[in-house]
């Protein structure tokens, strides 16, 4: 990996190093995965927050359809058309910032909401938003310390 | 009679009683043991049930019935040992047995307890109906009959008896009756005459003895007529065997000669010899007519008859009586006597009686008339007294003693039946008409019948009894009914037997069915359920292809791009080729079992589209021939001229004809070990039996022409027709037939197994150690694409029996749009169609777009133009071909067989040789050949095509060394000639003339055993002793294995190499021999070829073959076809995905064929140097390119992007775009995406919006374009883009509102009134083809899937806008 460093400052290599681990374990784990590259070299001198922004439309996106969710599956009959649109919506903002596992969770969750089965389907919710929660408080996580970065001076380096 | 019914009757109903309840059979047999019977019938039904049920068992479907039928086994069996144990009886043996196997196979099986069985009950049921109809028939049949019988029988068998009785009687009354009136007559008579005529012996004798004579004689002679006077008075007539008397008293007893009143009176206990000796009788035999006496008067002792009780009574009765008693007279006789009083004068001093006796044996012989065998009639008094018998005894009754009873008689029967009936005598006595009748009284051991009935005579009763055997009335009547009953008990047990047996049986069969009928049902719901689950299954499956392949394509493009980063011999090189194969692998097992779930799930959709099914086949084989070549295998392509023609370019799935393809020529080579895996293929016309019957897959696995020709049944009419009128041609030229054939020379397939293969996870050596690998998938997936495509594969006989391997043969329908006109290579169009490809491939790819694009297009325009130019030459002479003569050295006989005979249609000349060592004699023959062609006919030796075929298939026969010792001989022989030919042409220049033949050496590297330096030179200097006189050329073929130095080698030799080809031959490569024969014999620019060839082929730095003009095509065509790979194959996948693959793709592309395009323009612009300047300027090339690559790839992993970012910075600039995204985030995404590449960006989160815009601008535009002041997008838009308020929308599927299909409609039918084409792309996370079938049905242009990814975007956009959105 070619790390391109602007600033010589301790302090930023360590934050820098930090989050270099912090973005590896990411990919690694699973947790994002090539979209999320993408959105973040989208961010240029015109959208300075524009990875911030785009996690901040997830998060309250994805909490929207994971309220939906729930309260469509407390229903009685579930409306398993309507839990499969949702899914499907979810998988599509995951995907979209790359969000793997969480979109790996919908598929999961789509298959039991295709076979309407209930069980399953909570299960698969209990999952999705674990994972959710899990890339949420990552990307957090990330993107304050790359504000810590920018705040210390330093510049956020670049994953090649 | 009736008392023997009524017996009969209950004792047949309890006995059958209990059998039903048992439910046993109705097998009511007297004097049977009903349980017997019923464990009889128990075993005989658990046995056939075994029996059954063992052939049942090979059923599986039937299992559960086996099962219920085994419970009912079960229970009989149960209830049978059961009863067994409790009688303890000897059991049947047929019983026992089974029930010990039922017991053995009931142990062997769970058995949940003994349940209420309806079906038992109803058998029970039915078996009980049927024996009380059974019982209620028998009974009422035997009592109709029997009983009517013994009525009837018993009716006229009494009145038989009565009338026997009345008629004894009325004899018996006949005879004494008729003695009544005359006795009657004779008393008035006697009364009449004076009472001195009746008291004296003379007056007597004067008056009553005539009268008494004329009375007797009047009445039988058997009669005894007597006067009694009251003083001792007597006549008799009498009558006996010896004659008839007289008998008379000489006078009273009182002594005449005293005076009246002085008479002695009788005294009690008197003797009368004594105390009256003057009394005495007289008896005188008298003749028979007159009654005068004619004997001597005989005294007998008188009797005091006077003293007689009966006598005393009748005189003081009114009428007289009748008395049964000894005679009066004549103490021996016995007589039944009527007595009547004779009054003269007072009546009551009456003066005598008059008797009429008759003799008891005359009595006898009245009753004797009635015989009746065996039985008895006979005659009583009241008192028991016998008066006369009949029948069994028929002598005279010798009565001696008058008080003889009946009872006491000598005749058994009389005096038992008077037994019986002495107490009933008062009874009978007052009977009238009627009969007492007594039946079956036993006597002595016989029952016999009795009638009696009185007998009413003047004061006497007499009782007349009839005594008949029983036999003789009821015997036959009584041993008939019984035969009768037995045969109905018999009948109806049998009947209850059998019928039992037919309910059990009908039961059996109706229950078995419903069992039968309620598994199936179960079955089918199964079945339904399993159904669905696995389309589930496999639906998911399906779905999750895209999840699956996109990591494994992103391993597979990593790896590549390491690849090229590592050095090519380091450890860590050939570390990652390792991985690349193995992921390789991988994808590819991943790939067939997808492509089968995807079968299964019916989601395989084929994606037409046109392309050169010949290039498509040489692409496969060439990939294969580097496997092949490696294992020793020549792999072959035999393509007929017609196939090359017509089929060159056909619509259809050519990812799916590739892997097909791939599959079968993949199996030969895994299974065959030496030899040749040829694929052939040929046009094939249509007829009625090419094609499977079409109805059967309707639709569904027919490519689209059929398919869509099938959706109604008048056009599945219309189709029949149409097939059935396919004789010869193709009919309407928008479909064609290809068959296929892949042969091997494997191990073959076993002949039974020819259909398995084709099965999923089958494979031939399942049970053996695993020499081979793969899934078993392969031939199943190739069966149903084949089918897909409307064709059949099978695996068909080889030409000889004995041959080894397997023949796949296989057809397919592919569409053509046009008629298959002549195709070549110098079709324009298709050649436009290529360069296009081309073009946008380097655009697409962006390789050094910026730098090389420009030159690229100019460069490759001009190759293009060349080479179409040739094309053009060759098409447009004539081939002049016939003196060509073409040297094939080439190992692979299959191969060889090919080249040879697309030459030799050709009217080419073809020597075939499989060894160097047999060129040198091969060429001095053709030398022979071109040069004394005169005298080689008249010597016969025919160098035509005939011979040389002989000779071929005589090469083929014998290995180097024989050829070469019969070369030799052959030489030797033809040495003469030869030197006379010399001769002749040095003498005469009319035979020398310029020599009209020409030579064409293609050389096999692998024929070479020495050194390949060597060989050359060995060559060189063969052809240089003929080059003066026979132009030549020379065609290397090289194979993968051939060592690069070997191919650089050859490269620099101007001499003795004019091509280098790669092996295998096929028809565009031989496309290239025939330029290269053509510029030989003259028809084109000698010196443009010989300047090209070279230059272009030295390009190739390792083993990409081809001449000049096709290395670019074929470079382009392989990478269109790359493209293609990746457009079909991956389009279903994410874009993005698609993206890094397609370019992981042209990256190997490049580095296996490195600088093939940068390389070959550049020196296509310098073009006419020197090769082996060129040579010497190919390193900087390389070096060149792999520095541009180094500067590319290293960046980031995703080089699309950078690509993308590096040629399309501003790729969209100036476009307005809709972006139609209900997602938040997507939305953002793609607004800042489409911003970066210069566009503007309107954002929309629903369809109606969406369409509202869309319409909106439409309609503004339409007004200001109309007022030509339209300043929003005029910038660098086109006129056309001036309508257009939108250059592009980007339409997710599915949004609330109004989904993106509807809304595309929508804006499609508004658009359609204004003849204006917004593009709209459809964003979609589904990523199966029929999602984008939908997308297009909908109006869509373009489909990408979510996220969106910019490359990919950009190949749409290009497709759209054409090469215009590159150039703006």
């Amino acid at each position: 990996m070619n790390i391109r460093f602007k600033s010589r400052n301790m302090e930023v290599l360590r934050l820098q190093q930090q989050l270099i681990e912090l973005t590896n374990s990411l990919f690694q784990e699973g947790f994002l995965d090539d979209q999320f590259t993408q959105i973040q070299m989208l961010q240029d001198e015109g959208n300075p927050d524009f990875v911030q922004e785009v996690v901040g439309l997830f998060a309250e996106d994805s909490e929207r359809i994971l309220s939906e969710l729930t309260k469509a599956l407390e229903m009685e009959p579930v409306d398993f058309k309507k839990v499969d649109a949702y899914v499907h919506q979810f998988k599509g903002s995951s995907s979209s910032i790359g969000a793997q596992r969480v979109k790996a969770v919908c598929v999961d969750f789509r298959a039991y909401a295709e076979t309407e089965n209930k069980e399953g389907c909570l299960q698969a919710l209990q999952q999705i938003k674990q994972e959710f929660f899990a890339v949420k408080s990552k990307l957090e996580a990330l993107l304050q310390l790359e504000q810590q970065i920018l705040a210390a001076g330093g510049s956020v380096p670049m994953m090649e | 009679m009736n008392d023997a019914t009524g017996e009969s009757s209950p004792t047949c109903i309890s006995s059958c009683w209990p059998v039903f309840s048992l439910g046993s059979t109705a097998s009511q047999v007297r004097g049977r043991n009903p349980d017997t019977i019923f464990s009889y019938d128990l075993g005989l039904l658990s046995e056939k049930q075994v029996d059954v049920d063992t052939a049942w068992a090979t059923s599986s479907i039937l299992a559960d019935v086996e099962k219920a039928s085994m419970n009912d086994v079960r229970r009989t069996t149960n209830n049978v040992t059961a009863k067994e144990e409790g009688e303890g009886d000897a059991p049947d043996e047929g019983t026992s047995n089974c029930s010990a196997c039922c017991r053995e196979r009931v142990s062997s099986r769970p058995f949940c307890g003994v349940m209420w069985n309806p079906l038992l009950t109803s058998r029970l049921g039915l078996m009980g109906l049927l024996a009380v109809l059974l019982v209620i028939m028998t009974v009422l049949t035997w009592i109709l009959t029997s009983i009517n019988l013994q009525q009837s029988v018993s009716l006229v068998a009494s009145k038989y008896r009565h009338q026997m009785l009345l008629h004894s009687r009325d004899k018996a009354d006949a005879a004494f009756r008729n003695n009544n009136p005359s006795s009657v007559s004779l008393t008035t008579f006697l009364a009449s005459l004076k009472q001195d005529s009746l008291s004296s012996a003379d007056g007597m004798h004067a008056k009553v003895a005539p009268a008494l004579f004329l009375v007797f004689s009047v009445l039988s002679r058997r009669a005894c007529v007597t006067f009694f006077g009251s003083t001792g008075l007597l006549i008799s007539y009498a009558a006996d065997e010896s004659g008839t008397y007289l008998t008379y008293a000489n006078r009273s007893y009182l002594y005449p000669s005293l005076p009246q009143g002085a008479e002695l009176p009788w005294m009690e206990g008197e003797v009368i010899s004594d105390t009256r000796p003057w009394y005495q009788w007289y008896r005188q035999r008298i003749d028979d007519a007159t009654g005068y006496p004619i004997g001597e008067a005989l005294s007998v002792s008188p009797i005091p008859f006077w003293d007689d009780k009966v006598l005393k009574s009748s005189l003081q009765s009114l009428n007289g009586v009748a008395d049964w008693g000894p005679s009066l007279v004549d103490s021996q006789q016995v007589l039944f006597a009527y007595l009547s009083p004779v009054r003269t004068g007072q009546p009551s001093d009456p003066q005598g009686a008059v008797s009429i006796g008759i003799p008891a044996p005359n009595i006898n012989y009245l009753l004797g008339d009635f015989s009746v065998e065996g039985g008895a009639i006979f005659l009583t008094t009241i008192q028991g007294h016998l008066i006369a018998q009949a029948g069994r005894s028929l002598q005279v009754l010798k009565v001696n003693n008058t008080n003889e009873l009946a009872s006491q008689s000598e005749n058994s029967l009389i005096s038992g039946a008077a037994q019986y009936l002495m107490p009933h005598f008062p009874y009978i006595s007052t009977l009238e008409d009627e009969s007492f009748t007594v039946n079956k009284l036993e006597i002595e051991g016989i029952q016999y019948t009795i009638d009696s009935g009185p007998l009413h005579l003047a004061g006497a009763t007499l009782v007349c009894t009839v005594v008949l055997p029983y036999s003789s009335i009821w015997g036959l009547t009584q041993r008939w009914s019984h035969i009768t009953l037995a045969v109905l008990v018999a009948l109806a047990t049998t009947m209850g037997i059998v019928g039992c047996f037919f309910v059990k049986l009908l039961t059996k069969g109706v229950s078995n069915e419903m069992r039968l009928r309620a598994a199936l049902i179960q079955q089918l719901e199964e079945t339904k359920r399993a159904e669905t689950k696995s389309n589930h299954k496999s639906l998911v499956f399906a779905n999750m292809s895209h999840d699956l392949r996109t990591p494994l394509a992103a391993i597979l493009g990593l790896i590549d791009l390491c690849l090229s980063d590592a050095s090519e011999f380091s450890e860590l090189g050939s570390n990652l080729l390792q991985m690349k194969s193995c992921a390789t692998n991988l994808l590819g097992i991943l790939n067939s079992i997808l492509d089968m779930s995807k079968i299964e799930a019916g989601k395989i959709l084929l994606q037409d589209s046109e392309f050169d099914l010949v290039s498509a086949l040489e692409e496969v084989i060439d990939t294969f021939s580097v496997v092949g070549s490696k294992k020793g295998i020549e792999i072959a392509l035999d393509l007929s001229d017609g196939f090359v023609e017509k089929a060159s370019w056909v619509i259809g799935d050519v990812g799916r004809v590739k892997q097909i393809m791939a599959n079968l020529l993949s199996n030969g080579v895994k299974f065959t070990a030496e030899g040749h895996v040829v694929l052939r293929g040929w046009i094939k016309p249509f007829g009625i039996s090419c094609s499977r019957p079409l109805s059967s897959h309707r639709g569904k696995f027919l490519p689209w022409p059929w398919s869509q020709m099938l959706r109604s049944p008048s056009r599945d009419k219309e189709l029949r027709k149409l097939i059935q009128g396919l004789s010869e041609k193709v009919p309407d030229d928008n479909s064609i037939q290809v068959e296929f054939e892949v042969d091997d020379t494997g191990r073959g397939i076993p002949k039974e197994r020819w259909k398995s293969v084709f099965e999923n996870f089958v494979q031939i050596d399942s049970s053996g150690p695993r020499n081979y690998d793969g899934t078993g998938l392969g031939l199943g997936i190739v069966r149903s694409l084949v089918r897909l495509m409307g064709g059949d594969i099978k695996i068909i006989d080889k030409d000889e029996p004995g041959e080894p391997g397997t023949r796949f043969r296989f057809n397919l329908i592919f569409g053509c749009k046009r008629k298959p006109v002549k195709q070549s290579y110098g079709d324009c169009d298709k050649q436009e169609l290529r360069l296009q490809d081309g073009a946008s491939l380097q655009e697409a790819f962006g390789v050094n777009a910026n730098s090389v694009s420009p030159r690229c297009h100019s460069e490759s325009k001009e190759a293009f133009g060349l080479m179409s130019n040739m094309e053009h030459n060759r098409l447009d002479s004539p081939p002049t071909m016939e003196c060509v003569h073409i040297l094939l050295a080439m190992q692979g006989q299959a191969g060889r067989k090919v080249v040879k005979k697309w030459m030799e249609r050709r009217g080419l000349h073809v020597w075939t040789i499989a060894s160097w060592e047999e060129i040198m004699p091969t060429l001095k023959r053709i030398k022979r050949e071109v040069f004394c062609p005169s005298f080689n006919t008249s010597e016969n030796f025919d160098h035509k095509i005939p011979e040389c075929q002989i000779y071929d298939s005589w090469i083929d026969d014998f290995d180097g060394k024989n050829f070469a010792r019969d070369e030799l001989t052959y030489d030797t022989h033809l040495q003469g000639l030869v030197n006379y030919a010399d001769a002749a042409s040095a003498s005469n220049l009319n035979l020398c003339r310029q020599p009209q033949g020409h030579l064409l050496l293609v050389i096999d590297v692998s024929v070479i055993v020495t050194t390949l330096n060597s060989s050359c030179s060995q060559l060189d200097d063969m052809l240089a002793e003929s080059a003066d006189l026979l132009p030549f050329r020379v065609v290397w073929l090289v194979n993968a294995n051939t060592p690069s130095s070997d191919v650089q080698f050859l490269k620099r030799q101007s001499k003795t190499c004019n091509l280098i080809l790669h092996k295998p031959l096929y028809a565009s490569r031989l496309k290239c021999v025939w330029d290269l024969l053509q510029d030989l014999v003259g028809n084109r620019p000698h010196d443009s070829i010989q300047a090209e060839a070279p230059h272009l082929s030295s390009g190739n730095r390792e083993k990409v073959d081809l001449s000049a003009p096709n290395s670019l095509y074929t470079s382009l065509s392989c990478m269109s076809t790359f493209r293609q790979d990746a457009g079909s194959l991956h389009s279903n996948l994410d874009t993005r995905t698609c993206g890094i693959h397609a370019h992981a793709l042209a990256m190997r592309n490049l580095s296996d064929a490195p600088n093939l395009l940068p390389v070959s323009i550049p020196i296509g612009s310098e073009m006419g140097k020197q090769a082996d300047q060129m040579d010497s300027t190919h390193p900087e090339n390389s070096d060149q390119i792999s520095s541009s690559r180094v500067d590319v790839v290293p960046h980031r992993s995703l080089d699309n992007t950078v690509n993308s970012r590096n040629r399309s910075q501003n790729a969209l600039l100036g476009m307005h775009i809709l972006v139609a995204e209900d997602n938040p985030i997507l939305q953002r995404l793609a607004k800042t995406q489409l911003v970066r590449l210069g566009a503007t960006v309107q954002c929309v989160d629903n369809g109606a919006e969406a369409a509202r815009l869309v319409l909106e601008y439409l309609y503004k535009s339409r007004v200001s374009s109309s007022e030509d002041s339209d300043g929003k997008l005029s910038d660098e838009s086109t006129n056309a883009k001036k309508i257009r308020p939108f250059s592009m929308v980007l339409m997710d599927c599915e949004m609330p509102i109004l989904n993106g299909y509807e809304a595309t409609q929508r804006i499609r039918n508004e658009e359609n009134r204004y003849g204006i084409r917004t593009p709209i792309i459809a964003l979609t996370a589904h990523a199966m083809a029929q999602d984008e079938k939908k997308c297009i049905e909908a109006g869509m242009d373009f489909y990408l899937t979510k996220p969106l990814a910019i490359g990919a975007l950009l190949d749409a956009v290009s497709k759209i806008f054409g090469r215009s959105v590159e150039a703006p």
